[in-house]
């Protein structure tokens, strides 16, 4: 059994906060979007907001992270024998895991991810986030909106946009939260994010 | 008619003039109007129609109105400054459009516009009484509404006219009835409280329209509003944000912002897809889960 610091603090604290904003976003926002009243509408809108700004503010610190530590490695696309990590990634998901296999990936202080969890952070953080963050923010001062965009209301177009893009880190998440007990032991993962060490018999 | 090119002739030397300087009398000369016509109860009865006819002129409001710098007389014949007034000018006739059509000053307002849309509401089209700018706008304290002004202010004010006539009790049109009329509505107090009656009883567009359209093309699909309908929906957010903006600030307003209405984002089609894309999702990972759990146990059994 050996350990490696995988998390430092403030990729723990970063990833904990973002966890409790998307929790009370999606809360908050399917209750607007499907008008329940478990809080007053007008209260709704002020923690979705606020919420909302705190996960623009945690993106920044993302980012920010990404360039100042070296946290920036784990994002950078290895391209040789990108298709056959995938496809052995998605074997084992697929069949592989039903049959005992080992893990085809193995963690180290170099790249946390496996492949397709890489692809799958890259696409949410710069790809889903920046859309969600842009449409949020536009919803937030639609003075500054021309009326219409080619012929359909533009609050519409950014409403739907922010809508789809809701529904697709709904199913991120809940894939997240599924997808981390595929580590060593159900909750091994789960542990590591807390405490920041990645424990592990196959190191 | 004789009135009429009277009124012409000084509206065109007061736009002439320096208002400010030309208008040194103003108040001198209103008050002496207002004088006996500020008195609440100054009214006479036709002798032919038995009516009421009202002669309050409220001062207070009139000082505010879009018409304060104006004299009396400036729209009523000059003869009113005798009194008892002469019989000339009892069937003295006004209308706004005398003075508002011609010139530039007053295009942004649209009144030409306005006269065409107003011909063709159906309070003009289908009322058996003869409707007037006036029977909705009293000249002595019409003024318009500001954007930035507060919201329900606005609502307040404009729906006001409205329930002036559709809401008042003893005529056909009680408030009773209106509720009744508008049943498939939830909450029709809330409504009217957040939207304009206008919203749904006159086309959408960009800007307020005085053509109010027969029930059966009034708005009725809560869609409009509380979803994607571009014009509606983009009348009114636009100006809520903008007062909010212009009231508190851009920071307060993007937290607080009031510009969400429920169900703005709704939209059947997505939802339900969206609804069962997410099904399918939770049901493959529950499947998966149990398919590890139930493979690791015959697995360990075997050791
Ligand atoms: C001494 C009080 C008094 C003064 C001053 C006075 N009015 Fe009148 N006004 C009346 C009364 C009383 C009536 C209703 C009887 C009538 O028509 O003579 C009336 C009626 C009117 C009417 C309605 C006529 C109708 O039958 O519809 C107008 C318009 C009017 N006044 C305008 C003015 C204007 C403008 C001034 C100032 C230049 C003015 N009045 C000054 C007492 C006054
Ligand atoms: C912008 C033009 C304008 C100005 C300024 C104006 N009035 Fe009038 N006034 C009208 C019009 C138009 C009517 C007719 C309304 C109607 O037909 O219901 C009217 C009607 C009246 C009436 C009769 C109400 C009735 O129902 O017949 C009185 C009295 C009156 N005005 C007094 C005044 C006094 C006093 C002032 C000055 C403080 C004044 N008006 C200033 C346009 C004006
Ligand atoms: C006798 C001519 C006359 C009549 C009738 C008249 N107005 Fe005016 N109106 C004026 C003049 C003159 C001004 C400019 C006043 C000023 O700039 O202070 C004005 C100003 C306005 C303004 C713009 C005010 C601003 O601050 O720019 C509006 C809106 C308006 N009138 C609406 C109406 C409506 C609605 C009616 C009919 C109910 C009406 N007027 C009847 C002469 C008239
Ligand atoms: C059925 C009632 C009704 C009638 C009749 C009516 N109006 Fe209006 N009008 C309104 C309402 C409601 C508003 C909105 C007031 C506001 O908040 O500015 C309005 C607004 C206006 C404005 C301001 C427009 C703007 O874009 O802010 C003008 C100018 C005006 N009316 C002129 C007229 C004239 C001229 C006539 C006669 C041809 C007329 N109105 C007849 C109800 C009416
Ligand atoms: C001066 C009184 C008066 C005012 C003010 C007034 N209305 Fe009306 N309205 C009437 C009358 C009278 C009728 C037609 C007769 C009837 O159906 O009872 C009517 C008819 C209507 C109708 C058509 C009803 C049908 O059966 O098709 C609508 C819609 C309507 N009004 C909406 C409005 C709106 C919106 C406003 C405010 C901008 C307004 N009204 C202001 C008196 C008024
Ligand atoms: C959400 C949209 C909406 C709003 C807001 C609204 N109405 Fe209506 N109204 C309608 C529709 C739709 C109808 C036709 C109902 C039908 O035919 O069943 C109607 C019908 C009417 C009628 C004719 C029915 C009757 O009573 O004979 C009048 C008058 C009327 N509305 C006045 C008003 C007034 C005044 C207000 C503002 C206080 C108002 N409406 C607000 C949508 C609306
Ligand atoms: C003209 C636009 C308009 C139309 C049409 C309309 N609504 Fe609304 N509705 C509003 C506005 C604005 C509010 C107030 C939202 C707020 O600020 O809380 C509202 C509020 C509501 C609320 C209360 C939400 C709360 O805050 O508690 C319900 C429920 C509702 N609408 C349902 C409907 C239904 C159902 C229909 C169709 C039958 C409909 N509305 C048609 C504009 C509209």
């Amino acid at each position: 059994m050996t350990q490696i610091y995988l998390y430092p603090i403030w990729t723990r604290l970063w990833h904990w906060t973002n966890a409790l904003l998307f929790i009370i976003l999606i809360g908050s926002g399917a209750s607007l979007h499907y008008g329940t009243d478990i809080l007053a509408f007008d209260t709704m809108i002020l923690i979705h907001n606020s919420a909302g700004i705190m996960l623009t503010i945690a993106w920044v610190i993302f980012l920010l992270g990404n360039l100042i530590t070296d946290n920036s490695k784990h994002y950078r696309i290895q391209l040789k024998g990108l298709i056959t990590r995938l496809m052995q990634q998605s074997y084992y998901y697929g069949i592989g895991i039903f049959k005992g296999d080992a893990h085809p990936f193995h963690v180290s202080a170099e790249m946390k991810f496996n492949t397709l969890q890489q692809l799958t952070y890259i696409g949410v953080m710069y790809g889903l986030m920046p859309i969600l963050i842009i449409s949020g923010l536009l919803f937030l001062f639609p003075t500054y909106l021309p009326d219409q965009f080619m012929g359909i209301g533009s609050i519409w177009i950014v409403a739907i946009t922010h809508l789809i893009i809701a529904y697709l880190m709904v199913i991120f998440i809940l894939s997240h939260i599924y997808i981390i007990t595929t580590g060593e032991t159900v909750f091994s993962n789960l542990q590591a994010m807390i405490t920041g060490w990645h424990k592990g018999k196959d190191l | 008619m004789k009135n009429f090119k009277y009124v012409k002739i000084i509206a065109f030397l007061i736009l002439l003039t320096n208002f400010h300087t030309g208008f040194a009398n103003t108040t001198e000369k209103t008050e002496n109007c207002l004088r006996c016509h500020s008195m609440e109860t100054l009214a006479y009865r036709d002798k032919n129609t038995g009516e009421v006819i009202n002669l309050y002129v409220n001062a207070q409001q009139y000082k505010q109105s879009n018409h304060k710098n104006l004299e009396c007389t400036t729209c009523h014949a000059a003869e009113h400054n005798e009194y008892p007034h002469p019989a000339s000018v009892k069937q003295e006739q006004l209308y706004c459009l005398d003075c508002h059509k011609e010139d530039s000053k007053f295009i942004p307002y649209r009144f030409t516009e306005i006269e065409q849309d107003f011909n063709h509401s159906v309070h003009v089209t289908e009322s058996p009484y003869k409707f007037s700018c006036f029977s909705c706008h009293n000249p002595h304290q019409f003024k318009i509404s500001q954007v930035g002004e507060d919201l329900s202010k606005i609502i307040g004010y404009d729906n006001g006219i409205c329930l002036n006539c559709h809401a008042a009790t003893g005529q056909s049109k009680s408030s009773a009835t209106l509720l009744k009329s508008h049943q498939w509505l939830p909450n029709p107090s809330l409504h009217w409280k957040h939207v304009r009656c206008v919203e749904c009883h006159t086309p959408a567009g960009e800007h307020f329209s005085h053509k109010i359209l027969p029930s059966e093309k009034s708005v009725k699909n809560c869609v409009e509003c509380h979803s994607k309908e571009a014009t509606l929906l983009t009348r009114l957010y636009k100006y809520r944000s903008q007062e909010d903006l212009q009231e508190t600030g851009w920071l307060n307003q993007a937290v607080f912002n009031r510009a969400y209405i429920v169900g703005m984002s709704r939209n059947e089609t997505i939802d339900l897809w969206s609804l069962i894309i997410l099904g399918f999702t939770i049901l493959g990972l529950l499947a998966h889960g149990l398919g590890r759990f139930f493979t690791n146990k015959i697995r360990s059994n075997k050791k």
